[in-house]
């Protein structure tokens, strides 16, 4: 039951509360797109930079609050996910979470070494 | 041509009077056909699934600001729109990832900015357009503790904007 399309269908009603809870603005605002607008919706977040911290910004286990209100494993709170370590876990940390922080920071690596913008 | 062929078959797309929609996260419009013409929404939010339409597309088709997907703005004057859309065409002209993107699928936007400008007679309207945008994309910075002048955007797409408007003349004369 709890795959990735179950987990995906949470994320993304998790990023749509936290962008209609922060999206309330009365001065002018600007788009993906560039234009100008007032009283936005919140369909006008997605593509900014605002936008993909809500989305991608992770969070640990102990800042976060969600993540235990949606977990599987809600119940065993700080230490859960456990995977045995052994040789074939292919580099895994243990975690879902902290893999994936490892891996943005690998991602975040590649990309700063490739950034090549003029000057 | 129907839309039906050109969108993948999946539930993530939908299409009802005449506007297809692609659901990221909500229900966003892509393509509207209820002029008998395809008209795509050339939104920065929808990149990855633009690039893939426009390839499959044979007929005449033009991009279209988002802007026009509310039917508020729909109530502004003709020539308003028209200049709303040929600004969006060169602003998403200077957008890295559109510019190296349409570079790989060979197709050329300035071609279609100008079919879509003779269509509807604005090819006046070009110029203020061309000369708001770069001067967006031509601004620079100072760094005060590098001692080093900065740029938003890359090289590449400086150099295409300083002769752009050249380019534009030379197209409108050859189509």
């Amino acid at each position: 039951m709890r795959t990735r399309d179950w987990r995906i269908f949470h994320e993304e009603r998790l990023f749509i509360k936290r962008i209609k809870r922060f999206s309330r603005r009365w001065y002018h605002f600007e788009t993906a797109n560039g234009n100008r607008m007032q009283n936005p919706h919140w369909l006008d977040f997605i593509g900014r930079s605002d936008y993909n911290f809500y989305k991608n910004g992770v969070t640990r286990e102990y800042e976060s609050r969600y993540k235990h209100k949606y977990s599987p494993n809600k119940s065993s709170g700080r230490y859960r996910d456990p995977r045995p370590k052994s040789r074939n876990s292919g580099g895994s940390t243990g975690k879902r979470e902290s893999d994936k922080i490892l891996t943005k920071r690998i991602i975040q690596e590649y990309y700063e070494y490739r950034r090549d913008y003029p000057e | 041509m129907n839309i039906e062929e050109i969108i993948p078959n999946s539930n993530k797309w939908k299409i009802s009077k005449g506007i297809a929609y692609v659901k990221y996260l909500a229900w966003i419009p892509i393509i509207d056909t209820r002029k008998g013409y395809i008209e795509i929404f050339f939104d920065v939010r929808l990149m990855k699934y633009i690039l893939k339409l426009i390839p499959k597309i044979d007929t005449e088709f033009y991009l279209i600001s988002p802007l026009l997907s509310n039917p508020v703005n729909a109530k502004m004057l003709d020539e308003e729109i028209h200049r709303v859309n040929i600004k969006n065409y060169l602003s998403n002209y200077a957008n890295p990832r559109f510019f190296r993107d349409f570079q790989k699928i060979e197709f050329d936007l300035i071609t279609n900015l100008i079919l879509y400008c003779k269509k509807f007679d604005t090819m006046l309207l070009v110029k203020e357009s061309y000369d708001e945008v770069n001067s967006e994309v031509q601004r620079k910075g100072y760094d005060w503790y590098l001692n080093k002048e900065f740029y938003d955007t890359p090289v590449e797409i400086r150099d295409e904007f300083s002769g752009l408007y050249r380019q534009i003349k030379l197209a409108e004369l050859l189509n």
